[in-house]
């Protein structure tokens, strides 16, 4: 081969080789998206807006002393419009317990499960014509509810088991075929809608009673600006200016008033706050069902364990005690777990908002572990709604025989109001403002001076009008007076509005 | 195996050590390409991006309406198009096409001033497909909508755009005054904030824009003057996110100081403008350590980068303005591309072919002349200069020189000791001609952000202090680029101040490889600007 | 000319000398001005902020907040993502930036706008940066890998997650998923046991069905979605999205009358939810008004043209006899492959489908579909390679690979009719007649281009479909 043809063919083939390298490379455009054809996608989400938990009220009843009102509030931020009103869960199991010991152990749980009537699945329409009481027949969709009581066993077969899922809890029906309060669509469906839902509340069997239904959130915080790093619009937040964003908002209230002897470890009505059984602790929780994923040929099984995916006791421990990366595990926890997880404990001996208090505001705070917020809680504060022997765990402790306040203070016992909170929980109660001074450590000697003891956020009292009697939870707000006419969400349906 | 490698431990590290930095080279030429190709449209290959400019003003209101179509849309609206399924789009096909969507878009619009409907009548439309990926295209429809002079009472105007309500894409309203009328209230902006749909912005923080209607109130003001006439057309061409260049000539009053601020950076953004890629100093540094240069190469290189890119400035926006009624500006910059692309495909080809015979053959001598006429052979298709003069300025020698450019061939061997190598490691001469046709490669593409502020500077009435801008910028530019070229040149002397073997083959390769980046980055302005122009398609 | 303009020797010496002399000043200039302006650069305050930032004033930036920090399940995924946009740009923190992507992941579900994979893509990895134990951007960064078909690495970003939160039921979601696509159904099921045994809602239920489906079990399949159905999510989209999962569950067993229920159900959900319509018309093909199908398919192919909606518009077409209309769709299909292509997106096994279906680009279809099958080894890539296999003519290695993807039992009338098709070419006429049959009880209307031929080839063997 002469050097010639050499060269010629060495030229050309790094050509070749060039061309084949690099053309392709440049042909690759910079990182730019196509929507590639979809393989299944299922949506990952967890939350369960249906089965998730807003607040917990516990009191003393002011109208009837020997009972107690619970109000277990569920399905956060509902707008008040339709065409799909929100509901409770078929498949969802509510729950409300109680600890009457202090052992962190479930000894009394209600059950209520919910079950949906289409009368005439033909029509989207949420009710056919005037409806006057909830089950007339033109309240189209309509839900039925059903009360059971467990109690654990006295042979302590369910220890550190949930009662819904142990085979030894004795179960007693109180009440079938409940209706539920429908939603307030507008004075042209429902003319007399306070009286139409007040119609909701039924007799138990037990004595107790209860009511389902939609309410307007009696909750109240300027939460925007709180969770914006504890942000507090007008320092120390003692003097308004804040904006309350729950008022707009509707939530469904599973609500009961329970004799207090149904209540009590030993049936008794005390009298002495200092008893040993006048301290009650309650958390709600729901739950849905696991399913085995395959059945290898056999028939379906539509009834595996309940799995509790939500836990609510004391207020906003979910959303500002506990951090991010173990909110799905706290939800998922039992109180007799509670002690026995470190960082659960340390959340609590520790909380981040009272070093936030410090970074923000430059607060002088007691140093940790805080055994004053572990009281408040995880323990009931000593001398007021601590049960004897109490083991830690976070619920919502009520001393049922403090009588309630013929003037309630809205700080409860920070205002020297021992019916209010933390000694359970009222609806006026200003558990935010409440919390924030108890992280900033008025509890401890020392440290209840301003500006600790003067936080807030500038929201004092709940959006609507309470009632003075059972449910006490105000109306649910309805869409004919929410939305101006002509308003469409935002998928494009009108919102329901009458002339 | 032809060429014999001495089995030197000293000369194999070293040989690796320039295959390192061979490799970055080639790793920094082929980033340096990648922006260049054509990519999807930004928004994703199935919107319909829209965008609306209202002027209000006393004689009128004008609207300015853009429909920028991602790939499939577009290949779905052809069909309607194209209705002969030619996969042309004739004159008659874009008018018939034209008159009737322009009738459908405007019965989507709702316009109204002072609470009652306005009629609109089309004053100008036009319709340009570009290419996109896949072999697809992109369609890009431009209409200007106007209505009767303003009635006496007008001062508010409400507008919403339905058009592909259902579709995904950027919307986006803007509403200035014209003159006669000063504005007083106004929902949506007065300034584009997607170059009128051509630049997306990319923020991770943002989504993509979603306005579809406005509203706005202004009153009659006679002392208005605004005068924004020459904007449209010339900005046709910017493709990047930012343009602080062209930002410079907008600016309000001319104070001496602002003038010297505004020439400081002009000069400012044109060094670092030279960095952005495309500039040609890829080109350049490959050459001039392919080609053993020294600093004058280099200096001279930058001048030449310059001036070219001065003149292309003005040349193209001269053309710009004679030309925009029927030229569009986004159409002539392929072709200069290709023209870039082609020049420098043909010189990376040449020396690559010259001194990939010089690694082999090992003497340049015996092959010096061939080597001329075939290069002039091999480069016919390309482009029409005359390589048999070629001269080895390596040799600042006057009289050589004069001999040379009488055509005659000449030897190499003389005057190696002006370079700093040993004798025979030779990588092609550098010659002022091939320096020269670089620099004018490298600086033809003039950058469209200068072309920007000429043409509004003549808008605007301040072309002179436009073009000396232009000149700053420009010199700017050529202060990297020569930085650069000077850089690579010691660092090259650097480097062969360690003894190289001559006969070491990577040493003989390097020049090859150097001419083979050029070659590469050839091939991909080439190519981009034959998918730009629509000659090639994927 | 050029020469004369520039090669003057007089010319170039001066030009020359004067550079010798100053090219120091003007390196050293040259130097000093980039360092300056460098500086000017990183020292000055971004100037060009989003002033126009274009906010729908509706939606109060106080509430939405209010909402989301009581871990609101109502928020709109537009409102999150303001809430999320704003927040951010005081300040970043890392699970803002993570929830903020996973926002984003669910605007792409509902728009199928892919811009915001990219953003997502920016925001996961900034908040990985800044936290490179934030489980929560894992968790979306596998989502979106799964989103790309980047199937190994969407398990992997499970895997990290799972372990850093073990109790977490979204990771387990990912890997759930990542391993159907892998074809590891056994490690599969495992995973997705435990998923719903941490948190049964509507993600955990939905893909327990998809399991059964897969598994052939059918009833449990129809039930699981049921469930999902009921148990709702944040997300309107979410819910039509089991809605229509349901509907095609009883569409791919001939239940016309409930197929046709649950895709208007989701239609209810969100309107002019484009796969619910897609189920209406193919629930009017399924009832011979193939002009009806063929308009919802115009407004489907309009709104979102992705390939198998206008794969289905073109089969469509053909079937009416609209060829050269049905040709535009498929160029188009083809089109697409190629931006998928140069976009270095994983071309589907749906397009090698496709090219079979088409008896376009056999061979090279053929290495793709093998390349496929041995990267994921998954019953529907077995099938697709099954039927190129037959397509080029080699029926025996065909029915083997037919065999895997009949494997785990699922009832599919397209891998029916491939595995009766197969059959046939290699004589087994029992078997033949018996898959045809199946394809055809379970659904008659299986496929517009197939569903005839089977019934005629079924003739063929003797054998009828069982109405």
């Amino acid at each position: 081969m002469s050097k010639r043809t050499l060269v010629r063919v060495a030229f050309i083939g790094i050509l070749a080789f060039m061309v084949s390298t690099f053309a392709p490379a440049f042909t690759i455009a910079p990182a730019v998206e196509v929507q590639a054809s979809s393989h299944r996608e299922a949506p990952l989400i967890s939350q369960d807006q249906v089965a998730d938990a807003t607040d917990l009220y516990a009191f003393v009843s002011p109208d009837k002393p020997n009972t107690v009102t619970f109000n277990t509030d569920w399905i956060p931020y509902q707008g008040p419009g339709g065409p799909n009103f929100f509901r409770f869960g078929d498949d969802v199991l509510y729950e409300l317990h109680i600890d009457n010991v202090g052992d962190a152990q479930d000894h009394i749980s209600f059950q209520f499960r919910f079950k949906t009537i289409v009368v005439n699945p033909n029509t989207f329409l949420y009710n056919t014509g005037v409806v006057g009481k909830p089950d007339d027949g033109q309240n189209n969709i309509r839900q039925y509810m059903t009360v059971t009581r467990l109690d654990a066993p006295s042979d302590g077969s369910c220890k550190n088991t949930a009662l819904a899922v142990c085979a030894t809890a004795k179960s007693t029906a109180l009440g079938t075929n409940i209706v539920v309060a429908p939603n307030n669509v507008g004075p042209a469906s429902f003319p007399i809608y306070p009286m139409t839902a007040q119609m909701a509340v039924s007799s138990l069997s037990n004595g107790a009673t209860v009511f389902a239904g939609p309410r307007q959130d009696p909750f109240f915080a300027d939460i925007g600006s709180l969770f914006d790093l504890l942000t507090i619009r007008k320092l120390p937040g003692n003097a308004g200016g804040g904006v309350n964003d729950f008022e707009d908002y509707n939530i469904s209230t599973i609500s009961m008033q329970i004799p207090i002897n149904q209540l009590t470890k030993d049936g008794s009505t005390p009298t002495d706050p200092k008893s040993g059984s006048a301290v009650i602790g309650s958390w709600i929780t729901s739950s849905r069902r696991t399913t085995s994923v395959l059945n290898a040929g056999k028939a379906p099984t539509t009834s595996g364990d309940w799995v509790q995916i939500e836990r609510l006791g004391m207020p906003l421990v979910n959303e500002i005690v506990v951090p991010l990366a173990l909110k799905d595990a706290f939800n998922n926890l039992k109180p007799w777990q509670d002690a026995t997880i470190p960082a659960v404990v340390q959340v609590v001996t520790d909380p981040e908002p009272a070093r936030l208090l410090t970074a923000l505001y430059g607060l002088k705070v007691p140093p940790a572990p805080r055994t004053d917020v572990l009281q408040v809680f995880a323990q009931g504060v000593a001398g007021l709604n601590q049960p004897p022997n109490v083991v830690p765990s976070e619920q919502l402790r009520l001393n049922v025989a403090i009588p309630p306040s013929a003037s309630p203070k809205r700080l409860g016992v920070l205002a020297g109001d021992v019916a209010g909170f933390p000694n359970g929980r009222r609806l006026g109660d200003d558990v935010v403002d409440i919390e924030l001074q108890v992280v900033a450590g008025v509890l401890v000697d020392g440290f209840n001076t301003s500006p600790g003891n003067v936080l807030g956020d500038g929201v004092d009292a709940p959006g609507g009008t309470l009632l003075t009697s059972f449910p006490y939870e105000p109306l649910p707000n309805s869409s004919f007076y929410y939305y101006p006419s002509g308003y469409q969400f935002a998928n494009g349906t009108p919102a329901i509005t009458h002339p | 195996m032809i060429v014999k490698t001495p089995k030197n431990r000293n000369a194999v590290s070293k040989s690796w050590k320039v295959a390192l930095v061979l490799s970055l080279l080639v790793i920094l030429a082929g980033w340096l390409a990648l922006p260049m190709s054509a990519a999807a449209h930004p928004l994703g290959n199935f919107t319909v991006n829209r965008y609306s400019q209202i002027d209000v003003g006393a004689a009128g209101l004008k609207l300015y309406y853009v429909i920028d179509m991602a790939e499939i849309p577009t290949f779905q609206e052809k069909d309607g198009i194209d209705t002969n399924h030619d996969n042309q789009v004739s004159d008659t096909e874009k008018q018939t096409y034209l008159s009737s969507k322009l009738q459908e878009l405007q019965a989507n619009f709702k316009l109204t001033l002072a609470g009652t409907p306005a009629a609109l009548r089309v004053a100008q439309s036009d319709l340009v497909f570009l290419a996109g990926q896949g072999g697809l295209q992109t369609m890009r429809l431009t209409a200007t909508f106007e209505t009767a002079r303003l009635a006496a009472d007008a001062n508010n105007l409400t507008f919403q755009d339905s058009n592909y309500s259902d579709r995904l894409g950027w919307k986006e309203i803007v509403i200035r005054n014209a003159t006669g009328v000063a504005l007083t209230k106004s929902s949506v902006p007065d300034a584009t904030q997607s170059d009128e749909l051509r630049i997306y912005p990319q923020d991770m923080l943002a989504s993509p824009l979603n306005v579809t209607s406005a509203q706005a109130s202004f009153k009659l003001d006679p002392t208005v003057v605004v005068n924004r006439e020459a904007k449209g057309g010339a900005a046709g061409v910017i493709d990047r996110a930012q343009d602080p260049f062209a930002d410079l000539i907008k600016g309000g009053e001319l104070t001496l100081g602002a003038v010297l601020l505004s020439l400081l950076i002009a000069f400012g953004l044109g060094t670092l403008h030279a960095l952005s890629p495309g500039h040609g100093k890829t080109v350049m540094g490959a050459y001039l350590v392919g080609t053993r240069g020294t600093a004058r190469h280099a200096v001279f290189l930058g001048a030449i980068v310059t001036i070219t890119h001065t003149l292309g400035v003005f040349t193209l926006g001269l053309i710009t303005l004679l030309a925009s009624q029927f030229i569009l500006p986004e159409k002539l910059y392929p072709w200069l591309g290709l023209i870039s692309g082609l020049i420098v495909l043909g010189m990376g080809l040449t020396l690559l072919r010259s001194r990939l015979r010089r690694a082999i053959v090992g003497t340049p001598d015996t092959a010096h002349a061939p080597d001329h006429v075939h290069t002039n052979d091999e480069l016919e298709g390309y482009y029409d200069y005359d390589f048999t003069n070629e001269q080895d300025l390596t040799r600042n020698d006057p009289a050589r020189f004069k001999k040379t450019t009488s055509g005659q061939t000449h030897s190499h061997d003389g005057g190696v000791s002006h370079t700093h190598l040993p004798p025979g490691s030779d990588g092609a001469p550098v010659t002022w001609k091939r320096l020269l046709l670089f620099g004018i490669s490298a600086g033809l593409l003039p950058c469209p952000s200068a072309l920007v502020v000429m043409l509004s500077s003549i808008a605007l009435g301040r072309t002179a202090f436009g073009l000396i801008l232009i000149v700053f910028f420009s010199l700017g530019l050529a202060c990297t680029l020569t930085g650069i070229g000077i850089a690579l040149v010691y660092a090259r002397k650097l480097t062969s101040r360690i003894k190289l073997n001559s006969s070491s083959r990577v040493v003989r390769l390097l020049p090859v490889f150097s001419a083979a980046i050029v070659a590469i980055i050839g091939i991909a302005i080439s190519y981009e600007a034959f998918i730009q122009t629509g000659l090639l398609s994927k | 000319m050029l020469k004369t303009l520039f090669f003057e020797q007089q010319e170039k010496d001066k030009v020359m000398q004067l550079l010798k002399r100053y090219w120091r000043v003007a390196v050293i200039a040259t130097g000093i001005v980039l360092v300056l302006l460098a500086l000017v650069i990183v020292t000055s305050p971004n100037n060009k902020p989003n002033t126009v930032a274009v906010t729908n004033p509706a939606a109060t930036q106080n509430a939405a907040a209010g909402r989301l920090a009581k871990g609101s399940t109502v928020m709109t995924t537009d409102e999150q993502i303001t809430y999320y946009q704003d927040k951010l740009r005081k300040a970043e923190t890392a699970p803002d930036l993570a929830s903020l992507g996973l926002s984003y992941l669910q605007k792409v579900r509902e728009v199928s706008d892919p811009v915001y994979y990219t953003k997502a893509e920016g925001v996961l990895k900034k908040a990985l940066e800044l936290d490179p134990t934030n489980f929560a951007a894992m968790e979306a960064m596998g989502s979106l890998s799964l989103s790309r078909h980047q199937f190994a690495q969407g398990l992997d970003w499970g895997l990290k997650a799972q372990k850093l939160k073990p109790r977490d039921s979204y990771a387990y979601g990912v890997m759930n998923d990542a391993l159907i696509e892998l074809g590891r159904y056994d490690e599969a099921v495992q995973v997705l046991q435990t998923m719903i045994d941490i948190h049964p809602d509507l993600s955990s239920y939905s893909r327990v069905s998809y399991q059964r489906e897969l598994h052939g079990e059918y009833d449990g399949a129809i039930e699981a979605m049921q469930q999902a159905v009921t148990s709702r999510g944040p997300a309107p989209e979410n819910q039509a999205y089991v809605m229509y999962q349901l509907g095609l569950l009883y569409f791919n067993h001939n239940n016309l009358a409930l197929a046709e229920n649950n895709f208007q159900q989701s239609l209810t959900v969100v309107p002019d939810y484009v796969y619910g319509l897609q189920g209406l018309a193919r629930v009017k093909i399924a009832r011979g008004d193939l002009n009806g199908a063929a308009d919802l398919y115009s407004k489907i192919t309009q709104r979102m043209p992705i390939e198998q909606f206008i794969i289905e518009y073109g089969d469509l077409l053909n079937t009416q006899g609209k060829t050269s209309e049905a040709n535009r769709q498929y160029e188009l299909v083809r089109s697409i492959d190629k931006i998928y292509k140069e976009n270095g997106v994983n071309t589907d096994i749906e397009i090698a489908l496709f090219n079979d279906d088409h008896d376009y680009n056999l061979s090279d279809n053929l290495s793709r579909a093998q390349t496929e099958y041995k990267a994921r080894p998954s019953i529907k890539a077995a099938d697709v390679l099954a039927w190129t296999l037959y397509k080029t003519g080699d029926f025996k290695q065909a029915l083997d690979l037919e065999t895997q993807a009949l494997r785990l039992g699922t009832q599919d009338s397209l891998y029916y009719y491939h595995a009766g098709m197969i059959n046939m070419k290699l004589g087994q006429n029992d078997e033949a007649r018996s898959y045809l049959q199946k394809a055809l009880n379970l659904n008659p209307n299986f496929s517009l281009l197939y569903q005839d031929q089977a019934r005629k080839t079924l003739a063929q063997l003797g054998g009828t479909a069982v109405k």
